[in-house]
């Protein structure tokens, strides 16, 4: 899932995912409040899946990153997914409440086009295939019951 | 001098006994003879003599009856008593009643000696009266001009005497000012020195405290209010004396500037804050302008004419421009934010972070880049890294023809600032740009030759000045250039291995 109000950076992150199954199943919000009620499954989103991570922008309408990370660490069921920050700051005061706020990590988005497509390769490598992620899917199909 | 005397006697022989001994003793005398109180008066309402002699024994009067006239009616007027008596008593009541001296008729060889003595006496205690008043007199004159407010007050604050000054400060009348206390000037709210003085027994030096009285009108005055204790020789306290000036304007005008100030740095702040947020949030536009210029040069290069080609090559270069001055903004903004502590750090360490981060070019340009006695210093690790960084980077950027060769020293000032040169063999500055290349995006060479944003060296002097430095260029065209400039070391002269380890300096990447 995508927090991400800026369409360009939506499209950027999804030229960025290599073809598979993080690309078919992303969803996005665009800004802090609709994330929440995505988590929450609320009015148009009854339906939605518990993401298995969180690619999260800082500055956000409506909720920012931090607020949108501090409200879900709140809750008992979203507590445990997976949030990338992904944003446009390196500044140390973004980066500390980021952490503050229990992020899993933190990350600058690069102004180099090559380095952006390899930033996002490597969270994609990195989250949904090297690390073990709370009962998600990838969990399911490697340890079947 | 001619001495005037007064004879208060019944018997013209014994006047005339007392005038040769006193002629014979070389005094020039006039007399004048009473001998009954109405007499006495009489000459007495015009007391021009300088002595009187007095017989005790008058016919239906009494010598010491005379005396007691004499004392009433002119009392600077000394007395000498001239008695046949052998008894103690009459010299006893004489002495009581203020006669000056006492000459028995027998012993008249004494007399010249007791009007003398009796005169001079008298003379001299007139002298130092005179010089009393004199000297009351021009103290009484300080006093009362006095531009300062002065009061003498009782040992509990109550005014006994008050100066003009003072009453034009508070606005009462000395009359009015008598009776009250220094407690009923205080504007509410206002501390009270006089309590804390009257709690300490000791006579002087002054306290001083700057308080606030309330005019007669109502309106609050600023004064500056010197208390001390005033003491009687026995050591007993017998009150103080204060002296307030009136600072209402000197306040006044404190406060405007403590405004000015506040005004100043929040308006500073604001700027910085500005300039912060302004290439913050720049940054986010200008990558998608660059991605997506990038993506269309890669996905449709040489699909399209020649000329779209170049015109996305030149959107491109420019973008990646903008990039660098909004990054070196941003830096430049961030210098002086909050929260970035001064510590005791290794500049060698720092230079040595800064040349590693340059490798790179230091290996590509063949350049020899030396250093010489790097101090340990109180400062920002980061910052003394970028400093270094960035001198060295611009050694290295504007070389001459021949391999460069950088020369990084420091050496300790008189006044205990550490000197520090960073020396080049490159193409060098006219004197008439040695300002403005300190200035914010300020460029010599056009960026056909040199690449770069201007921003480099304004960093520099703004990382230099944080730290109560000051950074100047000293070169001249062809001659290579030295950056100079000054850290100054509170901590004092440390020897290297007595920093922490994580102080010696940071590493910076970016």
């Amino acid at each position: 899932m995508i927090v991400e109000d800026n369409p360009a950076d939506v499209r950027l992150l999804r030229l960025a995912l290599r073809e598979g199954p993080a690309r078919k199943r992303l969803h996005v919000a665009t800004d802090g409040m609709m994330a929440l009620e995505f988590l929450a499954r609320q009015g148009p989103f009854e339906d939605a899946p518990v993401p298995d991570l969180i690619l999260l922008d800082l500055n956000l309408p409506r909720r920012n990153g931090c607020e949108v990370l501090v409200e879900m660490r709140g809750q008992k069921a979203l507590r445990r997914i997976p949030a990338v920050v992904f944003s446009n700051s390196a500044a140390p005061d973004d980066i500390e409440s980021a952490y503050q706020a229990q992020a899993n990590c933190f990350v600058t988005k690069p102004s180099d086009l090559d380095d952006y497509f390899a930033v996002v390769r490597h969270i994609e490598d990195f989250w949904l295939t090297t690390a073990h992620l709370p009962n998600s899917r990838a969990e399911f199909l490697r340890f079947p019951r | 001098m001619k001495l005037r005397v007064l004879f208060v006697e019944d018997d013209p022989a014994d006047m005339d006994l007392a005038l040769h001994h006193l002629r014979k003793a070389g005094l020039e005398i006039s007399a004048r003879r009473v001998q009954n109180p109405e007499d006495l008066d009489r000459q007495l309402e015009n007391p021009d003599f300088d002595l009187a002699l007095c017989d005790f024994r008058l016919p239906g009067w009494n010598g010491l009856d005379a005396l007691r006239q004499l004392r009433g009616k002119a009392p600077q007027l000394p007395v000498v008593m001239l008695t046949g008596e052998t008894t103690e008593e009459p010299v006893l009541q004489g002495r009581k009643l203020g006669a000056a001296d006492l000459v028995h008729k027998d012993r008249m060889q004494l007399l010249p000696a007791a009007v003398e003595n009796a005169v001079q006496s008298r003379r001299s205690l007139e002298a130092s009266k005179e010089a009393l008043e004199a000297s009351e007199d021009r103290f009484r004159n300080i006093f009362d001009q006095a531009p300062t407010g002065i009061a003498l007050a009782g040992a509990d604050g109550a005014l006994q005497q008050v100066n003009p000054a003072f009453c034009r400060i508070v606005g009462y009348s000395a009359v009015e000012l008598l009776k009250m206390r220094w407690d009923h000037l205080l504007a509410p709210g206002s501390d009270n020195p006089f309590l804390t003085l009257s709690a300490i027994d000791e006579p002087g030096p002054a306290l001083q405290a700057d308080v606030q009285f309330l005019h007669r009108n109502g309106m609050v005055v600023d004064v500056q209010w010197n208390l001390c204790r005033l003491r009687y020789s026995q050591g007993k306290p017998i009150g103080h004396i204060g002296q307030i000036s009136d600072i209402t304007q000197r306040k006044q005008a404190e406060k405007k500037l403590q405004q000015y100030a506040m005004i100043l740095d929040r308006s500073n702040r604001d700027l910085q804050d500005f300039a912060y947020v302004a290439s913050h949030d720049l940054q986010e536009p200008l990558r998608m302008v660059k991605s997506y210029l990038e993506l269309l040069s890669r996905r449709y290069q040489g699909k399209l004419d020649q000329e779209a080609d170049e015109f996305i090559g030149y959107a491109v270069d420019g973008a990646k421009r903008m990039q660098n001055l909004i990054s070196g903004l941003l830096a430049y903004s961030r210098i002086n934010m909050p929260g970035k502590a001064m510590s005791l750090v290794d500049s060698e360490h720092c230079f040595l972070t800064a040349l590693a981060n340059l490798e790179s070019v230091v290996r590509d340009s063949g350049a020899a880049v030396t250093h010489q006695g790097l101090p340990a210093l109180t400062g920002d690790p980061m910052q003394l890294t970028q400093l270094f960084q960035n001198l060295l980077a611009n050694s290295l950027k504007f070389r001459s023809e021949q391999a460069p060769r950088v020369h990084v020293t420091a050496e300790r000032e008189e006044d205990g600032e550490w000197r520090f040169c960073v020396q080049d063999n490159g193409i060098g500055i006219d004197a008439q740009f040695h300002e403005r290349v300190f200035g914010m995006f300020q460029r010599l060479n056009g960026p056909a030759r040199y690449a770069g944003s201007g921003i480099g060296l304004a960093l520099c002097q703004r990382i230099v000045e944080r730290h109560g430095g000051r950074i100047w260029v000293e070169s001249k065209p062809e001659q290579g250039a030295a950056f100079c400039f000054t850290l100054p070391d509170h901590a004092g002269p440390k020897r290297r291995q007595d920093l922490p380890q994580a102080d010696r300096g940071g590493s910076l990447t970016s």
